[in-house]
């Protein structure tokens, strides 16, 4: 036996000891609970506060309970107990009862079941294939999350948005694994109108990792890690290397039709998608969106790769273009963006009634995720008159509103409490934001060219692809006529340490803000990583920038520092 | 209680210290003392040391107290804590009003901040993340040259030339400084190189926080007589020295925060 050998079985046989040793005191623990004196003791500490003490001090000093006492009785443990309930509460009890409302019907939408018994058990089948997808439940935790302390008119909104989405997520798996003849795979930030006219389906491929991450705020590491051991740089933006990470783990769902990817919103995500071209060997289409879309030669080349694309789609799928329904899509993503302007201009008022998520999360999903469904407008609609109504009543989403932001660069994806921490602690408000911000254009229905080319505007517009690809004038240039339109405090700039284009910027921000007087908090985080720095780093930098620069006091000073295991 | 006193209590994490003022603001006790693991024992024992002389007065006299530091908020006595990046500001802007910016380098971190006329926080930048360029990895190089940190910092004062250090992580300088030294390069020479490197990522923190005129340093390094003199290297301008210890700085603007609060409550 070779030396590596033995090593290997040494460090083997260490590993099922250690094993056997901790399901030894596992069941030695367990015996200790279920023994009659510790539930006589338990009866005695009910009533009698001094034996309560002794017991948890008992429990304490015990290494068997020890860890679990600590957790439970330890006073930091109390204190987080204190404040979350604390917290939790969300206003008076029409407030509740809408909350819980809104909560059971997420429970309903997650708990969504096909009708056929065959496709149920298709869908169970690919529970067990691919487990994330049971993180979807959990997106009734991330509507708490969204709605911590929210109470009126904005606790409606966040959750309606969220509702929405959970189904719109239901329904691409639904597609996906029911029906994966008619769907293909698709990047995100490629029109996805044109699947909708083709009578397509599509499945987002950033769903298990990107997506599903706003629900499970850990679920997508292991994709990082896995696409890093693959040998793609740890510093790559993880936006981007996440997908690959997923297919390379074997979890990515293959309709095997065809992939549709571009290298919007950045290269970051083109050359990743080699991989995933390489590993699931499909057909594929890459749209290579020109860099500087201002000019007419510019967007022509990229309505001419939009008609290669469709082309390419009815060769490998055999569904046809109809350009009758892309006017209705298009007509309907015209109706989209109409109510979005007058979102973005109730704002501007002194008492804006769509700040943080309740802005940026409708935006993300509709426009940038799933563009032209149908049953959008309905629920656009319904926020509109819901912002009108607080509009109205002078009713800001953020009680009590305290200071006015603009967020540039993209938002902290990975940390869902964020946009309730900054409101709890310092009444921050985001009144605009990179991804949601870029010019609204009408889409002129009259002929497929003319719509095609509505379409490319609109996407070299969206989410991070206006912004951080370029070019820097459209960086610098917003944020300079945000800031006239909207009046903020402060900006606040999260320096998402993956994207380069962005973080090249930095000094160019600084630089304007210091000519134009306008306190600036650069946050240095990643987006989708709390490894590379904390929740509590992220929520460091700005704690310090309010007190030393906006001389601002915490609204709550428990929220300062906290353990992010006892998360409120 | 003592209406005649108030008191800043700065708790960093190798150092603790405390200023005392009375409410003219004339300074009229202040400590440093080795900060403790427990950051209440350490504030508690800058206070002590800093009401050593002053009669009649003990920890729970003061008008007003103000904690400041990485370990303040565990300052269960203090009136208020207030951020250290304000108390440097203040502190330095009491001292020398003709400041407008500040590089800290204290045990665990680096700091660079500009100030307004009312000594108000204008911009900051700051480095908590790696002992690169903090006092603790000064302490590290003294102990590669086996010297104490008075000694260190006085070595590269007497360089013939500066042997740069390429690595910017606080270890791998540790390792290329011992193989330096093994290679019999001269010492001077290579604290210089050690100063060089250090100097540098000041230079990016004052320039990230935006340099004007004039610009001084804080905290325990600032004391680093071949630091200041790379780092003017760098700017290309004298630094200017502080008339009261640059370590005190933090606890001084907390001080000068209190004694603010005190008048107010004292008027009303
Ligand atoms: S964050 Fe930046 S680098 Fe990452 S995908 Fe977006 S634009 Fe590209």
């Amino acid at each position: 036996m070779s030396d590596i050998t033995k090593g290997m079985l040494a460090q083997a046989i260490l590993n099922d000891s250690i094993k056997n040793m901790m399901m030894e005191q596992t069941k030695a623990g367990m015996a200790k609970f279920k023994s009659p004196e510790f539930k006589a003791a338990c009866m005695k500490a009910v009533a009698d506060p001094a034996a309560r003490e002794a017991l948890i001090k008992q429990l304490m000093a015990d290494p068997l309970t020890a860890p679990v006492a600590f957790k439970l009785f330890s006073p930091e443990a109390q204190a987080a107990m204190k404040a979350q309930s604390k917290k939790k509460s969300k206003g008076n009890a029409k407030d509740q009862w809408v909350d819980f409302k809104y909560w059971l019907k997420c429970w309903k939408t997650c708990m969504h079941q096909p009708e056929s018994k065959e496709d149920k058990a298709k869908m169970k089948q690919a529970q067990m294939d691919f487990p994330w997808m049971i993180d979807l439940m959990k997106t009734v935790s991330m509507g708490k999350r969204y709605t911590e302390g929210r109470t009126g008119i904005a606790l409606q909104m966040s959750w309606k948005a969220i509702i929405h989405q959970a189904a719109a997520t239901i329904e691409q798996l639904n597609n996906v694994f029911l029906d994966p003849e008619n769907t293909v795979l698709a990047q995100i930030m490629v029109p996805t109108q044109i699947y909708k006219a083709m009578d397509l389906h599509h499945f987002c491929a950033e769903t298990p990792a990107n997506i599903l991450i706003m629900m499970d705020q850990h679920c997508h590491e292991k994709y990082i890690d896995e696409v890093v051991n693959h040998g793609l740089p740890d510093d790559t933006c993880n936006y981007a290397s996440q997908t690959p990470g997923v297919v390379l783990a074997g979890h990515l769902p293959n309709p095997g039709t065809a992939l549709i990817c571009s290298n919007l919103p950045c290269e970051a995500g083109f050359s990743s998608y080699a991989i995933v071209e390489r590993e699931l060997g499909i057909p594929t289409y890459r749209l290579d969106v020109p860099y500087n879309f201002k000019t007419e030669e510019d967007r022509a080349a990229y309505v001419k790769d939009m008609f290669g694309m469709i082309a390419f789609l009815e060769e490998t799928t055999g569904h046809k273009m109809d350009w009758d329904k892309l006017r209705k899509v298009c007509e309907d993503t015209n109706k989209l963006g109409e109510i979005e302007l007058e979102r973005w201009e109730m704002n501007r008022s002194e008492n804006p009634p769509v700040c943080n998520d309740m802005l940026w999360f409708p935006h993300l999903c509709f426009f940038s995720m799933d563009a032209g469904r149908a049953d959008a407008v309905p629920l656009f609609e319904d926020l509109q008159k819901l912002g009108r109504r607080a509009y109205m009543k002078k009713e800001c989403s953020v009680k009590p509103m305290k200071y006015r932001a603009i967020l540039w660069n993209p938002p902290t994806f990975g940390y869902t409490y964020f946009w309730s921490w900054m409101e709890r602690c310092w009444g921050i408000g985001v009144v605009q934001d990179m991804e949601t911000y870029g010019p609204v254009n009408v889409i002129d229905t009259t002929s497929p060219e003319s719509m095609l080319e509505g379409l490319a505007l609109q996407w070299c517009n969206a989410a991070m692809s206006r912004h951080t690809r370029g070019p820097a004038e459209n960086w610098m240039g917003d944020v300079a006529k945000l800031t006239e339109m909207y009046r903020p405090d402060f900006i606040l700039n999260l320096n998402h340490m993956g994207c380069r284009s962005s973080l090249g910027l930095t000094g160019a921000m600084k630089e304007w803000a210091n000519e134009n007087d306008m306190p600036v908090c650069i946050v240095d985080y990643s987006m989708y990583d709390s490894r590379v720095v904390s929740r509590q780093g992220i929520r460091d930098q700005i704690n310090n920038f309010m007190m030393n620069i906006m001389h601002a006091e915490p609204l709550d000073p428990s929220l300062l520092v906290f353990d992010d295991d006892n998360a409120w | 209680m003592s209406t005649t006193y108030v008191c800043g209590c700065d708790v960093g994490s190798t150092y603790g210290k405390a200023v005392i003022m009375d409410l003219n603001g004339k300074i009229v006790g202040s400590s440093i003392v080795r900060s403790k693991i427990d950051p209440e024992e350490t504030s508690k024992l800058a206070i002590a040391e800093a009401t050593k002389g002053i009669d009649g007065l003990s920890m729970n006299d003061f008008a007003y107290l103000v904690g400041t530091g990485y370990g303040r908020n565990r300052v269960p006595f203090a009136n208020e804590n207030i951020s250290e990046i304000s108390c440097h500001a203040m502190g330095v802007h009491i001292t020398n009003p003709a400041i407008k910016t500040i590089v800290d380098i204290g045990g665990q971190d680096l700091k660079g901040i500009t100030i307004d006329e009312n000594g108000s926080v204008k911009h900051f930048a700051m480095n908590d993340k790696c002992a690169a360029g903090t006092g603790r990895f000064f302490e590290g190089m003294a102990r590669a040259f086996e010297v104490d940190l008075q000694e260190f910092s006085d070595m590269s004062l007497k360089a013939k030339e500066i042997l740069p250090i390429t690595s910017q992580c606080s270890v791998f300088a540790e390792t290329e400084v011992i193989s330096m030294v093994a290679q019999k390069k001269n010492p001077n020479d290579i604290a210089a190189g050690i100063q060089a490197s250090v100097a540098k990522r000041c230079f990016t923190m004052l320039k990230s926080a935006g340099i004007e005129r004039e610009v001084t340093m804080t905290g325990g390094c600032a004391k680093n007589k071949g630091l200041k003199n790379a780092l003017e290297k760098i700017l290309k301008f004298e630094i200017t020295e502080l008339s009261t210890d640059p370590q005190l700085m933090g606890a001084l603007g907390a001080c000068e925060f209190a004694r603010k609060k005190a008048l107010v409550a004292k008027a009303g």
